[in-house]
């Protein structure tokens, strides 16, 4: 009985939206095994939600459209059956916890699925308790879900979906709009189904460091094909490949990589996850040197990249916040006496969970919000004087969410919106439309509908519709929440490029590989105060204070400091650093000589 | 952020713990009450009476205050247009220009006043102390058919999602330099176009997704579903029942045989 251990079984599935005229998946192969756990990584638009939705039968049943080919499972053909009678065999959770969670509470929500069922009530009563156990939920049970924080609704769709016992879990990007500490709250309950529950789960997500952790399987999809499928070792060793496909591999399968080509190996290595690598940086390069107590003794200097080392407090203040308390209407402190400086030209990023008072303080830098207690000067000038519009010539400020502000027919029009609120004359607004999309690379699309973009590319297209304002600084929050590593490489370029003209950036991210790449300072924030700030190297050798905010470094960097004890710097950020700081003599040449 | 009050107070009292069936009917025969009663003084001992149901399930002064708040310019309204809407009668208290203010008309004023605010006050009693939840549920269980309840519950869960939403929107247009409270009507309107266009289009983005979690969760799977929620009927819910029921057809009985407490 071969047969029966494929729970999933797809042969040749062609697939194609309805008015749409590309195929959306072309000719998908894929078997999943029972209790296996696989998952699908690729850019975006390449078909891995669609056929997450091909899964319980949501597709064709719902979107409608044109399906050829097989697809079969645990035994049932889905495009047989109404997607609600395969809810038993198929759970899902969404990206968006606010679309799919609608109950008044967190056991209504959780009893939704088995109710529709015609579930025994004492039934449901075992499974709500059983789901929010998995999912450690249970002192939620009567709390309204839309109160809860982003980590903790996923788990209340996790369990939502468990409590109608599914054999089969499909997680579609379910942390891809939570902080660092939603994630790992979310990846923790997955990676538990797996081990304690046996589940089959197929999981949809960028964070590749994670996946290569748990993943007995993955697939990388790109315009509707698989074009690699394998163990995460055999997939993430081709890290070459998986960058022309714009998807990025963990930090040490690209170490890994670094040093097959950079050093002459007697065997290639692939390193998938942090504790294979170390084990074996440890063995081959460190053991048998002496550990050594501090690194700062060491005859040959670490080796660093130059150009992020310029120390913050260079230039002249545009931005001084003096003292700064906010408290919003009828709640607490959510800003606690902040003091900073940004000074002109830098690029600075602020991290931070979700409710550390990040956006609250970014708010005050355009005076959408004014201070409760001290003040903020932009310039020279206090924002209580000075209204929102006024501000905006000085401050430009690209909101998380695009669909916020998209609203005109063209892109072109889009970009237009901003200047035309300043007033300013015909030829001048088509000039610096003009300049923007230049910037941001969307020429090709200045009569498109901004709304029919890709994600990656309506952030451009908001992006250029504050650059078209010339504003000296600009605000940009969460910039590369959400989209593949193609489109945040070429959005980092655009900031880049913008810095280097002279714009002040303050960015606002919970992506630490960002955060290393691109800024020069770093300002850590927690419960409504300023925790850190720093250059970036020396925030991040802080992984202790850092702790506090729930924020971990870069892999690399986390790699570098379990190095320590043989001497290894504390504030590599990059993979090459690190390669050019491993000793050139390997240990057991070492030895011999 | 325009924050979106959530009504419900959330304390254990008598009256939040009756049975959500029992309260709704109660809300609609205090309000055929309203309607009733035409003395002033009638009116002004059942306002009284709600109050201190009020204040017995310690909804808190903040609640009653913004009670008083929503129906205040209604109130108003009635109160000084009464010289208006009833003239004439005894005896006179002022002249003002053309405008003569009898007892009577003050009376009246008052009465209507008092109707207005006992009807909102039953209602407001209704929405303090029982959760939307037991509310929705209650009026599945007296026969509203399950899916307008799933429809109404979805409403009132989604009311704060979007009020934050709309805020959203706001902030992110005011920050690309559109000032909503400059010019006249109607070119504030066609400013009020960039909030209100991605606030559609964000709608209609969300019950789509909606719509699709909604129909992996087994959303009309079966013919007939469980409720999970049980309404156990407690003795108290039946004497209470019973005794509000005796209460309202005693006072309807005594009225149409012409007891009043206060003749103009």
């Amino acid at each position: 009985m071969e047969e029966s251990s494929n729970i999933i079984e797809i042969h040749d599935l062609w697939y194609q939206y309805p008015n749409s005229k590309e195929h959306a998946l072309k000719g998908i192969n894929l078997t999943v095994r029972t209790g296996e756990f696989l998952s699908i990584i690729g850019p975006t638009g390449a078909g891995k939600s669609t056929l997450c939705l091909t899964l319980n039968g949501i597709i064709p049943y719902f979107l409608g459209g044109t399906m050829k080919g097989s697809i079969e499972v645990a035994g049932l053909n889905t495009r047989k059956y109404i997607p609600s009678a395969l809810t038993s065999k198929v759970g899902m959770v969404f990206q968006e916890p606010e679309s799919q969670l609608f109950s008044m509470t967190v056991e209504e929500e959780v009893a939704f699925g088995p109710e529709n069922l015609k579930v025994p009530r004492d039934e449901i009563e075992r499974r709500i308790d059983w789901a929010l156990k998995v999912v450690r939920m249970e002192e939620f049970r009567d709390r309204s879900p839309f109160k809860l924080s982003g980590g903790q609704k996923q788990r209340v769709a996790i369990a939502a979906a468990l409590s109608m016992l599914p054999e089969i879990l499909v997680l579609d990007e379910p942390v891809s709009g939570l902080d660092p500490l939603g994630k790992m709250e979310v990846f923790s309950v997955v990676s538990n189904l797996r081990k304690e529950h046996e589940m089959t789960v197929v999981l949809v997500e960028y964070e590749v460091e994670e996946i290569a952790r748990f993943s007995d399987r993955v697939v990388v999809m790109d315009s509707g094909r698989i074009l690699l499928e394998g163990t995460p070792s055999e997939v993430f060793k081709q890290v070459d490949r998986l960058r022309k496909i714009g998807v990025r591999a963990p930090q040490v399968s690209e170490l890994s990589y670094l040093l097959n080509t950079e050093r002459k190996l007697p065997k290639p290595i692939h390193f998938i996850t942090f504790s294979e690598a170390r084990q074996y940086l440890v063995r081959e390069f460190f053991e048998g040197t002496k550990p050594r107590t501090s690194h700062s003794s060491q005859s040959n200097m670490p080796k660093r990249n130059q150009d992020l080392t310029r120390p913050p407090g260079e230039g002249k203040p545009c931005i001084v916040v003096e003292d700064l308390t906010h408290v919003y209407e009828g709640e607490v402190e959510a800003l606690r006496g902040i003091n900073l400086q940004i000074m002109e030209g830098e690029l600075i990023a602020i991290i931070g969970q979700n409710g550390s008072g990040k956006t609250t303080l970014v708010k005050h830098f355009n005076g959408l919000l004014k201070p409760t207690k001290g003040r903020v000067l932009v310039r020279d000038v206090d924002t209580r004087e000075k209204t929102v519009a006024e501000l905006s010539k000085l401050v430009g400020y690209v909101f998380q969410n695009p669909d916020h502000q998209i609203f005109e027919s063209s892109v072109e029009k889009e970009v237009a919106f901003g200047p035309r609120n300043l007033g300013l004359s015909e030829s001048e607004i088509n000039q610096r439309v003009e300049e923007a999309l230049r910037i941001v690379g969307l020429e090709k699309y200045r009569a498109v509908p901004p709304s029919t973009l890709g994600l990656g590319q309506r952030r451009l297209v908001t992006l250029a519709s504050v650059i078209s304002m010339k504003p000296q600084i600009m605000v940009l929050d969460e910039p590369t929440t959400g989209i593949d590593w193609k489109d945040t490489l070429s959005l980092l370029d655009t900031i880049k490029t913008l810095n280097k003209q002279g714009h002040t950036i303050i960015l606002i991210t919970h992506d630490m590989r960002v955060v290393a790449m691109i800024a020069r300072r770093v300002v850590v924030m927690s419960r409504g105060k300023i925790l850190l700030d720093d250059t970036t190297r020396n925030v991040f050798s802080q992984p202790e204070v850092l702790k506090e905010a729930f924020i971990s470094p870069p892999q690399i960097t986390v790699l570098a400091q379990s190095l320590e004890p043989y001497g290894f710097p504390r504030d590599l950020l990059y993979v090459k650093e690190f390669v050019s700081n491993l000793p050139y003599v390997r240990k057991k040449h070492h030895a011999s000589s | 952020m325009p924050v979106v009050r959530e009504l419900y107070v959330d304390e254990d009292t008598f009256i939040h713990r009756l049975d959500p069936r029992v309260k709704i009917i109660s809300v609609i025969l205090s309000m055929i009450l309203g309607v009733l009663l035409h003395d002033v003084l009638s009116l002004f001992l059942f306002y009284c009476f709600l109050i201190s149901l009020m204040v017995w399930s310690k909804v808190g002064w903040k609640n009653f205050i913004f009670g008083v708040k929503t129906i205040a310019p209604v109130t108003i309204l009635i109160f000084v247009l009464s010289p208006i809407s009833f003239p004439g009668g005894e005896p006179v208290i002022a002249v003002l220009g053309p405008l003569t203010i009898s007892l009577q008309s003050f009376l009246k004023g008052a009465e209507f006043v008092l109707r207005i605010n006992t009807m909102a006050f039953s209602v407001y009693l209704l929405l303090f102390t029982t959760s939307q939840r037991d509310l929705v549920y209650g009026l599945v269980k007296m026969g509203l058919p399950y899916n307008y309840g799933l429809t109404l519950t979805m409403a009132l869960r989604y009311i704060p999602t979007f009020g934050a939403m709309i805020g959203m929107i706001t902030d992110s247009q005011k920050a690309r330099g559109l000032e909503l409270e400059k010019g006249n009507f109607l070119r504030k309107a066609r400013k009020y176009v960039a909030v209100a266009a991605p606030t559609m289009i964000n709608a209609l983005r969300m019950a789509d997704q909606l719509s699709i979690a909604i129909a992996s969760r087994g959303f009309g799977a079966k013919a007939e579903r469980t409720f999970f929620r049980e309404l156990r009927v407690s003795k108290v819910d039946i004497v209470t029942f019973v005794l509000v029921i005796i209460v309202f057809i005693m006072i309807v009985l005594f009225y149409c045989m012409g007891v009043r407490l206060f003749n103009i």
